[in-house]
């Protein structure tokens, strides 16, 4: 099941809140959230639930292991077994075809493909059990003795998949001891809405625009350098609206259960450098490697360059198994580390917009990389941004793909700038005050919350407008 | 409401219970008005949508609403079953109408236009790839066949063969009355067709590959929609091949061509109808790599030289039936024939035709002005006498056949190009009175069926066979060159446009009715 979905949004959601609300004592909300996690996982992905099992199963048990023999090898035995398991599902699953593609391609062999289809946020909640086998061998968790809570922080609906990538500590003492109150309550309602409101309203749109110039109209090379401008912002909008506000809404979730999850995104497009892009966009994975990879691998204490290469080489890994997101990973490699030894004084130096704006642009230009699996299409694409080989600046198409999309671009540089998020604190924090103040910020909080409700369904109804021209096929 | 309420208790104890927040009274009743103005919509709405699920025809979008999915364990376990049942659901979803006319205001903002556009295009969006099949001539009849007013409509618009619901044809659909212009009296009427009959599967939508989507766009400049083809040259290779493949099959009849262009050749601006997206290039390189043995008509050439008339329609994909007439020139030019003249044919019209690009668009603000202008339908009567019999499929079965119309003056159907050839069939037959033994067979997409009535004026048997029908799971088989050595057939005519010259999965379709 998604979010931004009308059955979600009105059956999934209003029925488990009711369900939980109802159910009394946290050992029967629990479980009753388990459940509901349960059911919306399956929903998507009724076959492979198994494997969220056999992860849950899996940590769980390695967990009791590692507490009761600590310090003993069998703890060093299960931490590695729980590492090896869940790294195999990943490599299976995510990585299996494309490990046996390379293979093929370098030994000339004809290994079979696995045939297995990637399993909806495996990429998230292996990450999320190996991080509690690994925290609590290094003694920076406790085990967990119930399999029930285990399995909750495990299939915890709100994030799981598509994050933020929960660390078990953030999570442990929420699991057996969490309270609701109304204002949490009503600060995960208003920042679910923003999080609807970023998927459906903006992201949507942007990714039909996308679509519509680089996979429906032909080849890449008969677009205009105006178009190709066009669609890889339009994408990056895409991608920043999907995921910030898919953890908006986790995070709105979260609070609606009464759990506090730690922010994923932090304005990525206004930063100043690279370094400070990684440090905002993703947080939560950018921890996560950061932790369990470079911190181990010595961090900035010997072999950085190595480190950060093998980190960033995993981070575009991560993201996709095909080579291009390798390539990605390690574009960002390439200007951290330029950031670090060679230009980050300068970089300080420059205009607050100058700075920014070169970010951006290298994030964008980094945004072709990610989009692209084929290679030859990012070296198309790269000729059509700058122009090369005769590709006409604009066209009547392009002008009219400008002039239609205008507004949705505005909507969204305002909308991924600081601007609304400091009108949003403002607001939220004078809309508890006495006075007018207090009353005009709190109607204009109710108004916009009100009117994103209604906005986003009205979206989502429009969007299944499927006229009936010919079916039979 | 009360659950809501409930709800509502629930946080205020749990507020009392778990501490001595810092905020008064006041502002929790402040948090709660901001929950319950969440909680009220999704419950309220909510509950209405679990009861209110009759809905099953969107008569804004001109098409069936999905039917409640039949639960099978396995479909449960691939994920089948959640996915269409969530289909389902939002088709049925609440106030439904009211919202996607709420979305049409709302794309205002995401499809902005000035109000004077410099060369007047007021929206591009990508073709749908169904559309690009030929568009449909045969659908549901929304206005009259759902809610059955009754058989009086001369011709019935309905088609058993189209009926989309699954439902088991009533006899009102399925057996049209005579009209009273003798056009569909036949010889054989009398014959009904079995009601019992089971309806046929419905086909599944097999996933279109990434070149197939390909096809095209549509433009809106000022009160005109049209379609954009786009070339691809492997794809009408294909098209030709499969032409070949005809002729190779069929020595001993004359293979004949014709590729039409559409609106959006004359009256797009200029690189919308250049370079990719010219149809004389299509359309000349497509004849190219066709055999000298086939006969290619020019019909292009003919239609070009009376762009300034009424010859496509403005809110529809297809061509009038006065363009159809200029090809039919063409045809007959190719051919060695005399044509008729215009003054020769009985005509009549239906006014207030808004049709397919005005469905296809209306979720757009730009395509109002389609809505507000609407095309007007003229038709041209054939002249020599005819009868014509519609048949599920090669079979040619009597007990599922009925009367079919070669032209209709009532349509009640927001469709009126269903007003030839009673739309889009598996298999019609047309006999007349014509006496020179000759015999035609016409392989078509919905663009055949305003050609079609002129030649009744030219062969004594004309047999019309629309190949998407063949093209499904559970649709019958149909052999092209059996059948046509069968009824001893002479000319066998392939008629298209060129967005399914360049449809990857037209092209398989033609290629499937050659066994």
């Amino acid at each position: 099941m998604v979010f931004s979905s009308l059955f979600f949004l009105y059956i999934f959601l209003p029925a488990t809140l009711i369900i939980y609300y109802i159910a009394p004592g946290l050992r029967l909300k629990n479980i009753v959230l388990t459940i509901a996690s349960i059911i919306f996982y399956a929903w998507g992905e009724p076959l492979w639930v198994v494997l969220l099992f056999i992860s849950a199963c899996v940590d769980y048990t390695n967990g009791r292991i590692i507490g009761k023999y600590r310090g003993r090898w069998q703890a060093k035995a299960s931490f590695i077994c729980s590492v090896v398991i869940n790294l195999s599902l990943l490599g299976s699953f995510k990585y299996g075809n494309f490990i046996i593609e390379n293979l093929n391609a370098l030994l000339g062999t004809s290994i079979p493909y696995t045939g297995l289809t990637l399993p909806i946020g495996i990429s998230f909640y292996t990450f999320q059990t190996m991080s509690y086998s690994i925290d609590v061998y290094k003694g920076e968790a406790k085990v967990q003795k119930s399999f029930a809570d285990f399995l909750l922080f495990v299939s915890l609906f709100p994030q799981l998949v598509a994050g933020p990538i929960l660390r078990y500590s953030e999570i442990e003492a929420q699991l057996s001891n969490r309270q609701t109150t109304l204002k949490g309550f009503a600060y995960g309602v208003t920042r679910f809405l923003i999080g609807l409101g970023k998927k459906v309203l903006l992201s949507n749109y942007s990714s039909a625009v996308v679509s519509k110039l680089f996979e429906q109209s032909g080849a890449l090379s008969e677009l205009t350098v105006l178009q190709s401008w066009l669609g890889m912002i339009m994408y990056a909008f895409h991608i920043y609206f999907d995921f910030s506000g898919y953890s908006d809404m986790a995070i709105g979730l979260g609070y609606m259960f009464g759990f506090t999850y730690s922010e994923n995104f932090d304005h990525p497009y206004m930063s100043k450098s690279i370094t400070e892009f990684w440090r905002r966009w993703h947080i939560s994975l950018g921890s996560f490697f950061r932790d369990y990879v470079y911190i181990p691998l010595g961090g900035n204490r010997r072999y950085q360059l190595r480190n950060m290469l093998i980190v960033w080489a995993l981070t575009g890994l991560w993201h996709g198994a095909s080579w291009n997101f390798v390539l990605w990973g390690l574009y960002f490699f390439v200007f951290l580390a330029l950031e670090k030894y060679v230009y980050g004084s300068l970089l300080k130096k420059l205009p607050g917009i100058v700075s920014t704006a070169t970010t951006f642009l290298i994030v964008l230009f980094g945004w072709v990389l990610f989009y692209f699996t084929d290679l030859a299409d990012v070296g198309q694409m790269f000729a059509n941004l700058f122009g090369a080989g005769g590709i006409p600046l604009i066209d009547t198409e392009s002008r009219l793909q400008l002039t239609n999309n205008i507004l949705l671009l505005a909507l969204c540089i305002i909308g991924s700038s600081t601007i609304p998020a400091k009108i949003g604190k403002a607001v939220l924090r004078n809309a508890e005050m006495r006075g007018l103040k207090g009353a005009i910020s709190f109607a204009s909080l109710a108004v916009t919350n009100t009117a994103l409700l209604a906005l986003c369904t009205v979206s989502l109804v429009g969007s299944t407008h499927n006229p009936f021209i010919y079916f039979r096929f | 409401m009360e659950s809501n309420n409930s709800l509502n208790n629930v946080y205020v104890d749990n507020e009392c219970n778990n501490s001595k927040n810092d905020f008064g009274s006041g502002k929790k009743s402040r948090y709660i008005i901001i929950i319950t103005l969440f909680l009220i919509p999704l419950i309220v709405i909510g509950a209405i949508s679990v009861f209110d699920t009759d809905a099953t025809i969107s008569l804004r979008e001109n098409r069936m609403l999905k039917k409640k999915p039949v639960f099978s364990v396995e479909e449960l376990f691939f994920g089948d079953y959640t996915m269409t049942f969530e289909e389902y659901y939002t088709d049925t979803f609440p106030f439904r109408d009211s919202l996607m006319g709420a979305n049409t205001e709302l794309n205002r903002l995401y499809y902005f236009t000035l109000p004077s556009s410099g060369d007047g295009v007021t929206l591009l969006i990508p073709q749908d790839n169904d559309i690009a099949l030929g568009g449909e001539a045969a659908r549901p009849d929304s206005d009259t066949g759902l809610d059955s007013t009754g058989p009086s409509e001369s011709g019935g618009t309905n088609d058993p063969g189209d009926d989309i619901t699954g439902q088991e044809p009533t006899e009102d659909q399925t057996l049209p009355t005579p009209s009273n212009s003798g056009e569909d009296s036949d010889p054989e009427t009398g014959v009904k067709p079995d009601p019992t009959e089971e309806p046929e599967p419905l086909p599944e939508l097999e996933a279109p590959d990434k070149a197939d989507l390909r096809t095209g766009s549509i433009i809106i400049v000022g009160d005109r929609a049209m379609e954009i083809a786009v070339a691809v040259p492997e794809i009408m290779a294909k098209y030709a091949e499969t032409l070949n493949l005809y002729k190779e099959k069929m020595p001993d009849s004359r293979v004949i061509c014709l590729i039409t262009p559409n609106g959006g050749e004359f009256y797009s601006p200029e690189e919308f109808h250049t370079g990719k997206h010219s149809q004389k290039d299509m359309i000349e390189q497509t004849y190219s790599l066709m055999d000298d043995s086939i006969i290619k008509v020019d019909a292009y050439s003919e239609i070009r030289k009376h762009i300034d008339e009424y010859i496509f329609f403005r809110t529809d994909h297809h061509w009038t039936q006065l363009g159809a007439y200029y090809a039919y020139v063409a045809f007959c030019q190719s051919l060695d024939l005399e044509p008729y003249t215009l003054d020769q044919f009985e005509t009549g019209s239906i006014e207030g035709f808004v049709g397919s690009m005005y469905t296809f668009t209306s979720n757009y603000p730009q395509s109002s002005v389609l809505k507000a202008n609407p095309d007007t339908l003229h038709f041209y009567r054939p002249i020599r006498e005819f009868s014509s019999r519609i048949y599920k499929d090669g079979r040619m079965d009597e007990s599922t056949a009925y009367n079919g119309y070669v032209i209709s003056s009532k349509v009640t159907n927001k469709n009126k190009y269903l007003a030839f050839i009673s739309g889009d069939t598996p298999l019609m037959r047309i006999k007349t009175d014509v006496g020179n033994g000759r015999k035609i067979i016409v392989v078509k997409e919905s663009y055949g069926n305003a050609f079609v009535p002129f030649l009744v004026n030219h062969y004594e048997e004309i047999y019309v066979v629309d190949p998407r029908k063949y093209s499904g799971e559970g649709t019958p088989d149909f052999d092209l060159p059996r059948f046509v050595g069968e009824h001893s057939i002479d000319d066998v005519l392939v008629i298209d446009y060129p967005l399914v010259v360049s449809s990857q999965r037209y092209v398989r379709i033609l290629r499937n009715i050659v066994k």
